[in-house]
């Protein structure tokens, strides 16, 4: 077991070292803007796919309308800054909380709603959202909204990821997190315990949405350009998550961050590939989930304990051989 | 299958991932990006692109290149996706340092990559983007095609003086850029020549029955019915309308340009007009010449992408012969002012905005084909 604080302190160094590393390269120009691209894009996914892991993971509700939060954050922060003016870090807040309340008045009456009828909800609940998009005129309906400015960076993107992972991992080992996992095993026990389902089912869900939400904002000035399209903030985008989610594990923050990164940049890489990337992209997922059915990690958490351990018992194996 | 082999396995494919991707050719070269749909919901025009600009690109190069220089061609699949548009335009521009991006296909990825290709000022063409905010992103922006606005001028004018129709209906898809843009061009247009829209009905993406909406334009007896969209949702609308007894008069646009228009209409697309980009009846020995090319090397007659790819590399390649150099300034100047290309889809002269001048076509569905009505002139415009 290693102390506490030592290991808080290892991992900031831990997390400073990967931004310095990657300023570092980038100046030298070993790593180029494509990269550094890819790099924001994968802390945008982390982010996506650890908010939605404490709804799907660790409370147990099968929520796939996530893009709708995704897209409430993204439109309303690309309003706030290209026709309010509104500094950028305000903006990814207000589109934070808006998709927070919209994931509290969602979350209220659906989550009276269990497994597949709540699957189907929040769905419904995704495409209204973009419906909606759709025919405001105000950020551009069908047209798309362009013209948003190039604000996020990948410190930017970094720095929020980390702050979305240390928030939810800290939730769930409080009492609110350990309230969530009674609901998510069992909901009935977990009520007759005194746990208030419904209160903790809304709160991770709102927690959850205001960090899609946040996600969303960094998105949208990421790419520049939003369109209403299914597969930029409908459906397609909430089951791109989804399978980000699944393949790290449901319930393993670790297993979100690996399965968001791996899983943004691996069609990077096969991008070469043409008609074929779309087939061996696939074929990897099967494999995984033909292998390793509970994802990637498993529920298990990979962490500097975990580590310490591994290497004391290789330590003590090459000590016996 | 054991841990170790599954392991061995998952070596070797990454391992082919790492070799297979593209090592950039060296020596005297000109790079150019071209980025298409090869997959996702839109994969048969990317492909119809992807072949025109490979095929144009190899007749290129057999001919001794670009003073001399030969093009490399990278292609890059976006899957119809504007965030996937947008990395792929980053990966040209950083990593294979093109000199000038061709493509994307479609409106949400062009939107996605001009921003990008803008900053970067690497110039870009979109050979088949036609939604009008495209080239207003900035000056290194460029199209092949006409735009939307000027496409629903064009069946208006068609209607209004050589139909001589008065009065007209519409139905468009409310959640689609496309139909929406060419119902307002349309509308205004055929109204200020002195018609009326007598009624207006519409849906939204994926829906499949129309009934209701069509049923109340029947009511109102219109002379014709234009029908923005795509040949996968005109196709149902027209069936429909006709077995509800509608015999207007069916107007179209460049969308309906589809081998599966057809089934989809059961027929009833017989006696339509569209507004398309290019005319297989066109006799020109260009348009017959790479009709007759494409056919042989894909075995399938080329659609308005295809042609339209084929131009766009055709320009691109103009206008890197202009400007002599690939240096973004001289080549951005370049591509707004080479004139007089002889390309398929007609004469083509660019225009510093970005969009170039050139014509449309009228063609009507005469016995399961579409026939050469009239030529549209850029005068038009």
């Amino acid at each position: 077991m290693v102390k506490p604080r030592l290991t808080g302190l290892i991992k900031i160094i831990l997390l400073l070292c990967i931004y310095g590393v990657v300023r570092l390269l980038e100046s030298r120009g070993l790593l180029l803007p494509y990269h550094v691209q890819v790099l924001s894009l994968c802390c945008i996914n982390v982010i996506l796919v650890v908010s939605l892991n404490l709804i799907n993971g660790f409370t147990g509700q099968f929520s796939i309308g996530h893009a709708g939060f995704l897209a409430i954050g993204a439109y309303l922060s690309a309003f706030l800054t290209v026709k309010m003016h509104v500094p950028f870090l305000a903006a990814i807040l207000c589109g934070g909380l808006l998709a927070g309340l919209a994931g509290l008045a969602v979350g209220l009456p659906a989550l009276r709603l269990r497994g597949d009828y709540l699957a189907i909800a929040t769905l419904g609940f995704g495409e209204i959202i973009r419906v909606i998009i759709l025919n405001m005129e105000a950020v551009g309906g069908a047209k798309g909204f362009s013209g948003i400015p190039k604000y996020t960076t990948f410190g930017i993107a970094y720095l929020t990821a980390i702050i979305t992972v240390v928030v939810i991992r800290n939730f769930v080992h409080s009492d609110y997190g350990r309230a969530c996992l009674a609901v998510r095993e069992d909901e009935i026990a977990a009520e007759s315990l005194g746990v208030n389902s419904t209160y903790f089912k809304v709160l991770a869900f709102a927690l959850g949405a205001f960090f899609a939400g946040t996600a969303g904002a960094l998105f949208s000035h990421y790419l520049q350009y939003m369109a209403p399209t299914p597969s930029q903030i409908g459906f397609v985008k909430s089951i791109d998550i989804l399978i980000m989610l699944v393949l790290g594990g449901l319930g393993s923050l670790t297993g979100s961050v690996i399965a968001a990164v791996v899983l943004t940049i691996i069609p990077e890489l096969l991008r070469g590939f043409a008609e074929y990337r779309m087939i061996i992209y696939p074929i990897l997922l099967i494999v995984v989930m033909l292998y390793l059915p509970a994802g990637l990690m498993a529920g298990r958490e990979l962490s500097l304990d975990s580590l310490a351990r591994l290497c004391k018992g290789v330590k003590s194996s090459a000590h016996y051989s | 299958m054991s841990y170790d082999r599954f392991k061995t396995a998952l070596i070797c494919v990454l391992l082919i991932c790492v070799l297979a991707v593209p090592v950039s050719a060296q020596g005297d070269v000109i790079k150019i990006g071209l980025i298409s749909s090869l997959t996702g919901a839109v994969s048969t025009y990317g492909q119809s692109v992807r072949n025109a600009v490979t095929m144009a690109v190899d007749d290129i190069n057999a001919a001794g290149g670009i003073n001399g220089r030969q093009i490399n061609l990278v292609i890059l699949d976006d899957k119809g996706d504007g965030t996937e548009a947008a990395q792929a335009a980053r990966r040209l521009i950083d990593r294979e340092n093109v000199a000038l991006i061709l493509g994307p296909v479609i409106t949400p990825c062009v939107m996605a990559v001009a921003p990008i290709a803008q900053a970067a000022k690497v110039p870009m063409l979109t050979p088949t983007g036609t939604g009008d905010e495209i080239t207003s992103i900035g000056d290194y922006i460029f199209r092949g095609a006409y735009k939307d606005s000027f496409q629903g001028r064009i069946m208006a004018q068609f209607a209004a003086v050589n139909l001589g129709l008065t009065e007209a209906a519409i139905i468009y898809d409310v959640a689609n850029d496309y139909s929406v843009g060419l119902r307002n061009a349309f509308k205004a247009t055929f109204e200020e020549l002195g018609g009326k829209i007598v009624a207006e009905e519409s849906y939204s993406t994926g829906d499949t029955d129309f009934s209701a909406q069509l049923t109340a334009l029947a009511m109102r007896n219109p002379q014709a019915l234009f029908i923005p969209d795509y040949y996968s949702t005109a196709g149902p609308i027209l069936m429909q309308a006709r077995l509800m007894g509608m015999d207007a008069i069916m107007l179209g646009v460049d969308g309906w340009d589809s081998p599966d228009l057809s089934a989809l209409a059961g027929g009833f697309e017989e006696g339509g007009y569209i507004v398309n980009h290019y005319s297989a009846d066109v006799d020109s020995p260009v348009t017959q010449e790479f009709i007759a090319r494409y056919t042989a090397a894909y075995g399938q007659a080329p659609d308005a992408l295809a042609a339209l790819g084929y131009d766009g590399a055709l320009i691109v390649a103009k206008a890197l012969e202009a400007a002599g150099s690939t240096e973004p300034e001289a080549l951005k100047q370049a591509l707004g002012t080479v004139k007089g290309i002889d390309g398929v889809t007609g004469t083509i002269n660019m225009d510093p905005e970005g969009t170039p001048i050139k014509s449309a076509v009228i063609l009507q569905s005469t016995g399961g084909k579409w026939e050469l009505v009239d030529q549209v002139d850029p005068s038009g415009r």
